[in-house]
């Protein structure tokens, strides 16, 4: 009796698995008005939250603007915006189910906003072949390629600002030999000390000392001491986020340290000088340091700030809002060309070129480098820190890349 | 290699190995007396940071405060948890697992809510103590002086109660054996939830004590559960002088190492030395059996 | 065979069946890839339910699982192996490894097992990530790695590209994973293991050695960590170390005991419930997901610390309430 009770029970359990299995879809039916879905795969939480989630909501932002305006119009049909934004918790395996998810069950065709490389080799792999479109953040050679032309960057990456800042650095500051760097240790830490070694011992720079810290260290002063005895003009700290960025430059404070500093694919200044203190910041070198809420950025991009800070309290950062100029793009693309159908809409983006968005020109390169146009240059800022806030200095010179002068 | 250096290296060792022991301590604590992996105690941590970021940062009160009130929260939600979560457990078999789970499921939901109620940016705790202690090279921040000595306080002030109050000879009579300890009259179920309430006061009273060096974050959790455990490994489990050892062992390897090493290769020396000395002296360095 | 066992038979047959009709009920390319991604972890959960009923939970189950996987790669990948040979071999290097540690750790009692797993599966990420990156590809990790493919000439010929052909692939080794786990559980070995699991002193009073045993079931478990590795990289195609690391080896081991640790069917109800229940259920919820998610386990382990399997035992009172009412 026992046993064909459980027996019993075993097999209703597997039915329950089974129904929630195949009505646990999120695909929803046809609705008598156009929707257009815009899908992004994130972290939402765990450590590189400070990027997913500020890239997810420009997506909402958008969705919300247009919207407000009455949907956007492709050919004969107007089209209403809808996001969807799944966590992948820093995963490949998740993002890659993410992206099938995606994919399949919401029929995204624009997936827009990626942070972590690794997550961005797994996702590829599902976009690519359904076409979808896909915009990025995902640093590293393997992601733009002619075999796979639906994957966009939308921000410069380490490899177009590092030569673009130590040029600057050298040509401002001509004395300095010697440098340091130190960066997370995982990808876009790696593929930043190449790229900045690079560009620094192109400017006659060399680098003494390199370091690749834990993620969740927070006690520098063990690897510092040992910077510090090679005695470098310049440390840069790369790849860091604003929290490590600001406890390194802290501890490089009150460890003596009086060269010169350089944050060259820092993210958000404001943070970092807020977590470090005005005294220890001062000095500090930004790539990405415009301030949207001052006279270089449009009256577009000042509201974004204005409302972002409004409603999430945190300040909105440049590389946020490349993915609001991403949706513009192609927004305008999908207008222009008549249709959302990728290939069509990827071929205009690519004839056109250059856009004007909200956040300033953008223009599409990459021919030489990837072997197809697929990255997205844009004006970058450089400031610096002082007196406790990042004062822009100047546009930083980004040659060769088609970026209109300014 | 400059003498300085060694001297600065040293002084870094301290306040590591400080800072390490004091997470682990807490851990050692609930893993002796109750045999229970708690994966929740870096959100302890975490949390009394952020306790600490509201007294100093929002309502003005002292450093001093803050410490006390992170105890305080803490050691409060712990002994609600214990109650409600881990008590249960404890009384049904294979409790060793199913409460090692049920911790990491309290860890991810702590952590979440910590973002949905403070957000995910890393926030500032102000410092009280502002200053730099420079003798000839060898630098240490005043901040950074009075968290040593505060830390040693704690520490001292948790042997005291260990070895003079009744309470802690309780808790110290049920860790060693918790049969002969009920045979005297001690009510265990009533010890172990005290402990498990003390293990995770003292995650917090550390996490409260290094915020205005280290800013608070919601994943702080994560890093600082496994260095615990390493340092629990290494010092012996359940062991509270251990914990200590264990702590400024570990503190002083990745100190003295990083003057000559990389960070990766810092990680390896430090983990193949350890699992060397557990070949050698599987118990840890001062731990039972 | 009376009754009883023919009855099972049914059941099993009935479930298989199932199973292998999944595709006729729907071709929704997502859902085929979370029965994927579900048949991996319950392979993964399955061995290390088998290393629990010996009485060691091992920590470093994940990193024996990211051995297979970094294995089988870097034979398809660099010694261009056929994927259905490196399989085996993925398998063969996980329990090899687990046989070396074994000697030297399993010698410790429980709580100190536990420990050396750590730090085993903390030292396997760190030299993964930072150390011989040519071969294994730092942190970065090693890249489009390749699906399986089969050529029978003249009959039959496929690349697994879809997620459908692998959802078969992976079903035939699940269920064979599950048929050879429960031999072994319903063998005499299975019986040595349990008495082992109860008390080791008792076992070894009677001569057999306990340790040579422990060790061996270990093996047995890892060996299979390693087939879920091999398959979870050729599925995704991407693996990187902090996909094998003590972070990643909780999420599996809360299936473990969600579900009910003991029985087999234990980790496959706690595989499939959780997995279902984060992946089609809250991934839209953001992030609230991670919160539900945990608040979910810690729920159901404090009201059924047995497992989800144990639900018959917990609701059959209140049927026979029921019952004795009317």
């Amino acid at each position: 009796m026992m046993r064909e009770k459980r027996m019993m029970i075993t097999v209703c359990f597997f039915m329950m698995f089974f129904v929630l299995l195949l009505t646990g879809q999120t695909g929803k039916a046809v609705a008598a008005e156009k929707v257009l879905v815009i899908g992004t795969t994130l972290p939402l939480s765990g450590p590189a939250a400070g990027w997913g989630l500020g890239l997810s909501r420009m997506n909402d932002f958008f969705a919300e603007d247009i919207n407000k305006k009455g949907g956007l119009k492709i050919g004969k049909d107007v089209y209403k915006i809808k996001t969807v934004s799944y966590d992948h918790k820093g995963s490949p395996s998740e993002a890659a189910a993410n992206a099938t998810k995606l994919v399949s069950q919401d029929k995204i065709q624009y997936l827009i906003g990626g942070v972590i490389a690794a997550t961005g080799m797994a996702i590829l792999p599902v976009t690519q072949p359904a076409k979808v479109v896909t915009t990025s953040l995902w640093w590293g050679k393997g992601i733009i390629g002619s075999d796979k032309p639906f994957s966009f960057r939308q921000t410069v990456s380490q490899m177009e600002i590092a030569p673009a800042m130590y040029a600057w650095i050298k040509k401002n500051n001509p004395n300095i030999k010697t440098m340091a760097q130190i960066n997370p240790n995982d990808t876009s830490g790696w593929d930043t000390a190449a790229a900045v070694r690079e560009a620094a011992e192109a400017n006659g720079i060399q680098v003494v000392a390199q370091e690749f810290f834990e993620r969740g260290t927070k006690d520098m002063y063990p690897f510092l001491t040992r910077i510090l005895a090679k005695k470098p003009d310049l440390i840069d700290v790369g790849a860091t986020t604003p929290g490590d960025g600001a406890l390194i430059v802290k501890q490089l404070y009150e460890l003596g340290y009086k060269g010169v500093k350089a944050w060259t694919c820092g993210t958000n200044p404001i943070e970092i000088i807020k977590l470090c203190g005005d005294e220890a910041a001062e000095g500090l070198l930004f790539a990405y340091g415009q301030d949207l809420n001052g006279p270089n950025s449009s009256p577009e991009t000042r509201a974004l700030s204005k409302r972002y800070m409004a409603k999430f309290k945190e300040p909105l950062a440049p590389h946020h809002v490349t993915s609001y100029a991403m949706l513009e793009i192609f927004a305008q693309a999908m207008g222009k060309a008549g249709t959302t159908d990728t290939t069509a809409v990827s071929n205009f983006v690519e004839k056109t070129k250059t856009f004007n968005t909200s956040f300033g020109p953008f223009v599409l390169v990459g021919k030489q480098k990837y072997g197809i146009e697929r990255q997205f240059v844009h004006r970058m800022m450089l400031a610096q820190a002082r007196g406790g806030k990042p004062v822009e200095i100047e546009w930083l010179a980004l040659p060769g890349l088609g970026l209109p002068k300014y | 290699m400059d003498i300085t250096l060694l001297f600065q290296g040293g002084l870094n060792g301290v306040m590591l190995g400080l800072n390490y022991a004091l997470i682990a301590l807490g851990l050692s604590l609930i893993f002796g007396i109750m045999g229970i992996v708690n994966f929740a105690h870096g959100e302890m941590y975490m949390l009394g940071g952020y306790v600490a970021y509201f007294l100093i940062g929002r309502l003005g009160f002292d450093f001093i405060s803050a410490i006390v009130g992170a105890v305080v929260v803490i050691g409060l939600l712990g002994m609600l948890l214990e109650k409600i979560i881990f008590r249960p457990l404890t009384l049904r078999p294979k409790e060793a697992l199913t409460s090692m789970i049920a911790a990491v499921g309290l860890a991810w939901v702590l952590q979440m809510l910590a973002v949905i109620c403070f957000g995910d940016l890393d926030r500032k705790v102000p410092s009280t103590f502002k200053g730099i202690i420079n003798m000839g090279g060898v630098v240490i921040t005043k901040e950074r002086l009075v968290t040593i000595i505060i830390g040693i306080a704690l520490v001292l002030l948790l042997n005291l109660f260990l070895l003079r109050t009744r309470m802690g000879n309780a808790i110290r009579a049920v860790a060693q054996d918790k049969e002969a300890a009920a045979l005297q009259g001690i009510k265990v179920s009533r010890i172990s939830a005290l402990s498990f309430g003390i293990g995770c006061a003292l995650a917090g009273s550390a996490g409260a004590l290094m915020s205005p060096i280290f800013s608070v974050s919601p994943f702080l959790g994560g890093e600082v559960i496994l260095k615990a455990f390493l340092v629990v490994i290494l010092g012996g489990m359940g062991s509270i002088p251990g914990a200590m050892l264990g702590g400024l062992v570990l503190g002083f390897i990745e100190s003295f190492g990083s003057l000559f090493f990389t960070v990766p290769t810092v990680s390896a020396i430090t983990f193949s030395l350890i699992i060397l000395i557990l070949i050698i002296r599987p118990q840890g360095l001062l731990g039972h059996e | 065979m009376n009754k009883k066992n023919k009855a099972s038979y049914i059941v099993y047959c009935v479930i298989l069946a199932a199973l292998f009709a999944v595709p006729l009920i729907t071709r929704e390319p997502y859902v085929f890839h979370i029965l994927c991604l579900i048949g991996i972890n319950i392979i993964f959960a399955c061995s290390l339910n088998a290393i629990l009923n010996i009485g060691e939970l091992n920590l470093a189950h994940a990193a024996f699982m990211g051995i297979g996987a970094y294995t089988s790669t870097i034979l398809v990948m660099r010694l261009s192996l056929p994927f259905w040979l490196a399989m085996p071999v993925a398998m063969l290097a996980s329990a090899i490894i687990s046989l070396a540690i074994g000697f030297l750790t399993l010698r410790f009692k429980g709580a100190y097992f536990l420990l050396f797993t750590f730090l085993f599966a903390e030292l396997v990420r760190i030299l993964l990530s930072n150390f011989w990156i040519d071969i294994f590809g730092g942190i970065p990790g090693l890249t489009n790695i390749p699906r399986p493919s089969i050529t029978i000439p003249g009959l039959f010929h496929t690349k697994f590209s879809s997620n459908i052909d692998f959802y078969y692939l992976i079903m035939i080794l699940v269920i064979l994973t599950v048929f050879v786990m429960r031999r072994m559980d319903t063998s005499r070995l299975g019986m040595l293991f349990r008495a082992i699991s109860q008390s080791e002193s008792l076992v070894e009073s009677t001569g057999i050695s306990a340790t040579r045993f422990k060790i061996l079931g270990c093996a047995i478990g890892c060996c299979f960590a390693g087939l879920a590795g091999s398959l979870y990289a050729h599925f995704v195609g991407i693996i990187t170390p902090n996909d094998f690391s003590i972070h990643a080896v909780l999420a599996p081991v809360a299936y473990v005991v969600v579900g009910g640790m003991g029985s087999i069917y234990g980790p496959i109800l706690g595989t499939s419930f959780l997995m279902v229940l984060s992946h089609f259920y809250l991934r839209q919820l953001g992030l609230y997901e991670l919160l539900i998610y945990g608040v979910v386990i810690v729920m159901i382990i404090r009201f059924m610390p047995e497992g989800l399997i144990s639900l018959p035992r917990v609701v059959s009172p209140w049927f026979s309430q029921l019952s004795r009412k009317e």
